[in-house]
């Protein structure tokens, strides 16, 4: 660990007691001259225990401990006038837990530390740092910050802009861990224009001059790369077939990318514009948006595999080096290049009532979430990775938020009831050749979010549950948490994840069922 | 030409004030500049004076524009509602004088005649009697005499002028479009008497047209251990029938075309999952247009619409549901959750007085109870408000309306099953300078489930507040 995760740990492990032990009533707000100073912050412990037992790609018993401690400023210098800073210091405590582990040592996990233990790059300590600055009907933000688009929840579609971290898995990690703010400048205007039919309309520009290029953070293939959530991807051995060397089916190791290249920073050619127009209509949300960019995800051709050079010499053609894993399964290094694509899009969102309210059922009128996003010139590859194909790309979602009562299971608070599904169709799907990761032209998912609240809010179970239709993947995560207070929150959660066809969607996390145990303390 | 001039150059001065009380530069005291002066528990000092009621957070161009005459305001609101609350009390248990009264009174005093039944619960320690183990409960308090109260001079002109008005139909429910401004019904009588009183609370809100508000709230069960810790500030801007500031009636042209009533914004400071929140709520003056709640949410980046009859679901660490809010935000409508409201008495009460100086408190070192109390006689309607659909969270509202002021410091609630479900009691402040109530502390109390909440919530004109301070990207100043 260097010099500067010491000293933040060395801070935080300072200003956490020092905080925490101020009375609530005198609240974690500073005059700073003169004007108010506000500071809060939380740090949060989980445990993470593997259900599948003992198999390569998991380990049993822990097999994560997230340690999460967040800051958070923001200074008023005028009433129009805001600055916000963010720090972050994500630890996976698994790593020194199980340092000398037999098994986790076996199964290569210990060699993903220097990408898995600690998030100690610049971008990841400073989450956001932005000053905002409201004068009149207008509405400047510059600085490191989050700019949100779209209405849906779980999967994203118009919501494109800031890239996100996906490497710690699906649900045991804190919403500050997983949006990445990026250096932009957003300005917004809301002419007042006093029409019946029209509440409210507002014009926002962002733009990304890429002082920092920071893409999508993916989940990935290897223990030795991706730790726990690498993705268990099996294929058949080629190499077995052909001269029997190895094992029938490999596992995928560590990924080389570092030929996937991104514009360098400042690079004109990283330059994104963003343009959404938003109209409040009779109550209801529309917008209109249009996007101009960088795909944050990188588009990969393989390059190859890391060659035996003896094997290679003997055979007089490329023979990719096999690993063994801890089950004897041999595990192949695949090479990658790679670009960022250009993205560019328009989409609509819109988000109203619905004028259905049935009085039995709460009396609560259920609201209608809608995204349709169109881009031109989406890239993919074919199944072997082997060629960029270009395709116009439809991303559509429908949602529902809804709250009924039933006094039987609780007297005392309404259910809230959230489905979602999903729709996406590649326009110019070619002809005799698949895709990889997209088999089929149409893609559908589903969603469902159920919770409800027990004394007061202080105890809320939630079940969320993700319906992968063409890859027949299932994603359930059941959780409890109990809000002690303002400061103390407990959960309890867990996942199950599958999936029934290899090598797609969820099965290549099919044995990553856990269930986890989390603390978080907030101050301020 | 020069009359034409003259009648342009006397427009000009004519409006110049008007432009300069409107282009008022922004002031507004932070949470901490409000704590220093008195905070949210244990905490004796008198708010108003020490504050000189909000003027040490008021530049002297603007308090000079929103103070009123309190002897003019005073004749023409005894005028409004015909009579002096110090002439009709005094009937009932004549016996209980100014003075200091403690618990060993209680039994020698026939304060179960005089006071409600809520506050002649509270005057009790807690947990005792069978009571709770709630907090505001007190032990001891003073009963002072009953003073006169009235709203201020513009309030009152424009309750006279527009008296008579505003029109029901012939179920009770209102006709919008006939309400100007002011009160509607000073004088309620007649057939649909609770209803006019009702829409007397919807009306008219306590605190100031223009308002910058604090919303310092405790939440505290029944083990007396501090749960809920919430600060935030609001800004309140009444759209419709605007008499005390400037713009006058409407607000501005959206708000007419528009038809708003009520336009708050909430901003989330503590506790610190909700830190960055905002909260926004159109209320319009139709009642059967539904209003318009938009949320942003500080972990999605997002300004989320919700359901705008989401409003029975409790809100989060308090003892209310958004209905409750606003004095009574809950849509009067006959084909959803409709009522039915009688008057059920109208006599004397002997309830918290209306605060002068601020100087009451809650103290957490004696049982959480509420200190500084004065108490006096005053004459009150007590309104039954039957709710007809069985689905709605309660069965029926309860509220003592003072008859002098129109205002509601005390409301209860019970549930489906007719328990004594949540209870509101409010000690309002008097600004008096400023002529206005302000709904100072509110203790919100939840009898199945005992919890509390405890707000501290001073209020002040704000001026300066103009629709680009209330809309949709003022909510995403802070994240």
């Amino acid at each position: 660990m260097g010099m500067r995760s010491t000293l933040l740990i060395s801070f935080m492990a300072i200003v956490f007691p020092a905080t925490s032990s101020i009375a609530p009533s005198s609240a974690k707000q500073f005059p700073l001259f003169g004007k108010p100073l506000n500071v809060f912050g939380f740090a949060s412990q989980s445990v993470q225990i593997s259900l599948k037992g003992n198999h390569y790609h998991v380990e049993q018993g822990v097999q994560q401990a997230l340690l999460t401690v967040f800051g958070e400023l923001d200074y008023r210098p005028r009433h129009n006038m805001t600055f916000y800073v963010s720090g972050l210091l994500t630890m996976d405590l698994v790593y020194d837990l199980k340092h000398d582990d037999r098994s986790w040592n076996e199964k290569f996990f210990s060699q993903s530390r220097s990408r898995m233990y600690i998030d100690d790059r610049d971008w990841q300590f400073l989450k956001e740092c932005h000053l905002t600055w409201k004068p009149g009907y207008f509405l400047f933000r510059a600085g490191k910050q989050i700019v949100s688009w779209g209405e849906m929840d779980f999967f994203r579609i118009m919501d494109q802009i800031n890239p996100i971290d996906e490497r710690r898995g699906f649900s045991d990690v804190e919403f500050e861990t997983t949006i990445i703010p990026t250096w932009l400048v957003r300005a917004e205007w809301w002419p007042q224009l006093n029409l019946r039919w029209l509440e409210e309309a507002g014009l926002q520009f962002v733009f990304n001059p890429n002082i920092e290029f920071i893409p999508n953070q993916g989940l990935n293939t290897g223990n030795d790369y991706g730790g726990i959530w690498s993705a268990a991807a099996e294929v058949p051995n080629p190499v077995y077939d052909q001269i029997g060397i190895g094992t029938p089916t490999m596992y995928l190791g560590r990924p080389d990318l570092n030929r996937v290249v991104g514009p360098d920073n400042l690079d004109d050619a990283g330059f994104e514009y963003a343009l959404r127009l938003s109209l409040m209509i009779k109550g209801s949300l529309l917008t209109l948006n249009a996007f101009y960019g960088l795909d944050n995800s990188p588009q990969l051709l393989l390059d190859g595999f890391v060659e035996d050079p003896l094997l290679s010499l003997i055979a007089g053609q490329p023979v990719p080096a096999l690993g063994t894993a801890s089950d004897g399964t041999s595990i192949v290094y695949p090479i990658f290049e790679g670009v960022y694509p250009r993205q560019k899009f328009v989409g609509i969102t819109w988000t109203g009532n619905l004028p259905i309210l049935i009085t039995a059922l709460g009396g609560v009128n259920p609201l209608i979430r809608t995204e349709v996003r169109y881009q031109f010139d989406k890239s993919y590859t074919d199944a072997s990775q082997a060629v960029i194909i270009e395709s116009d790309f439809l991303d559509t979602g429908i949602g529902l938020d809804w709250k009924v009562k039933i006094p039987a299971l609780n007297p005392r608070a309404f259910f809230s009831v959230m489905p979602q599904f999903f729709y996406k169709r590649i326009l110019d799907y070619p002809e005799g050749i698949a895709l990889n990761d997209h088999p089929e032209k149409d893609d559908y998912a589903a969603t469902l979010v159920l919770s409800t609240s027990y004394i007061k809010w202080r105890i809320v179970p939630q079940v969320a549950l993700a319906y992968l239709f063409n890859t027949e993947s299932h994603l359930i995560i059941p959780s409890l948490t109990y809000l002690r207070n303002d400061r103390w929150h407990y959960a309890l959660e867990a996942a199950i994840l599958g999936g029934q066809k290899p090598n797609t969607g969820l099965w290549l996390f099919r044995k990553n069922d856990y269930i986890a145990f989390k603390v978080k303390f907030n101050w301020g | 030409m020069r009359r034409t001039k003259g009648i342009a150059l006397a427009c000009l001065v004519g409006i110049f004030p008007a432009w300069s009380a409107w282009a008022v530069q922004p002031y507004h005291a932070p949470i901490t500049d409000i704590l220093a002066v008195k905070n949210i528990l244990d905490d004796p000092a008198p708010f108003y004076s020490n504050c000189g009621y909000y003027r040490a957070f008021i530049p002297e161009e603007v308090w000079n524009q929103i103070t009123f005459d309190p002897e003019e305001s005073r004749a023409l609101w005894e005028k409004a509602v015909g009579f002096r609350a110090p002439e009709v009390v005094g009937q009932i248990a004549p016996e209980i004088k100014p003075g200091r009264y403690t618990l060993a009174d209680k039994n020698s005093y026939p304060f179960e005649a005089l006071m409600t039944p809520y506050h002649y619960k509270r005057f009790n320690p807690p947990g005792t009697a069978g009571l709770p183990n709630h907090i505001g409960y007190f032990t001891e308090f003073e009963v002072v005499e009953t003073r006169q109260l009235w709203h201020a001079l513009p309030v009152g002109k424009a309750t006279i002028e527009n008296k008579g008005k505003t029109r029901l139909d012939e179920e009770g429910y209102i006709k919008h479009k006939t309400y100007v401004s002011g009160y509607p019904f000073p004088r309620p009588s007649g057939r649909h008497k609770a209803w006019q009183i009702v829409y007397n609370l919807k009306k008219r809100v306590s605190e100031p047209e223009s308002a910058a508000l604090y919303d310092l709230t405790v939440g505290v069960n029944g083990k007396h251990r501090i749960d809920h810790i919430g600060k935030g500030h609001y800004y309140w801007l009444t759209a419709e029938g605007r008499v005390m500031y400037p713009p006058y009636g409407w607000f501005d042209k959206r708000a007419e075309v528009q038809g708003e009533r009520l336009i708050l914004l909430y901003m989330a400071f503590s506790p610190r999952d909700l830190f960055g929140n905002a909260y926004y709520a159109t209320l319009y003056a139709n009642p059967m247009k539904d209003v318009n709640f938009l949320a942003y949410v500080n972990f999605l980046r997002r300004i989320r619409k919700m359901s705008s009859t989401d409003s029975q679901d409790q809100a989060i660490g308090q003892d209310l549901a958004f209905d409750d809010t606003a004095g009574f935000a809950q849509p009067i409508r006959p084909d959803r959750f409709p009522y039915e409201m009688r008057v059920i008495e109208e006599r004397e009460f002997l309830v918290p007085a209306y605060t002068f100086d601020g100087a009451s408190y809650l103290d957490t070192k004696d049982n959480w109870k509420w200190k500084g109390l004065k108490f006096k006689r005053r004459p009150m309607w007590v309104i039954e408000l039957e709710q007809l659909d069985k689905n709605y969270i309660y069965s029926k509202r309860v509220f003592y309306v003072d008859r002098e002021t129109l205002l509601t410091p005390l409301q209860e609630m019970y549930d489906q099953k007719g328990r004594y479900f949540r209870t509101m009691d409010a000690e309002y402040g008097v600004v008096e300078p400023l002529g206005f109530f302000n709904g100072f502390h509110v203790s919100t109390c939840d009898w199945v489930d005992t919890h509390c909440t405890w707000s501290f919530a001073p209020a002040y004109p704000a001026l300066w507040l103009s629709r680009k301070d209330i809309s949709l990207h003022s909510m995403m100043m802070q994240k």
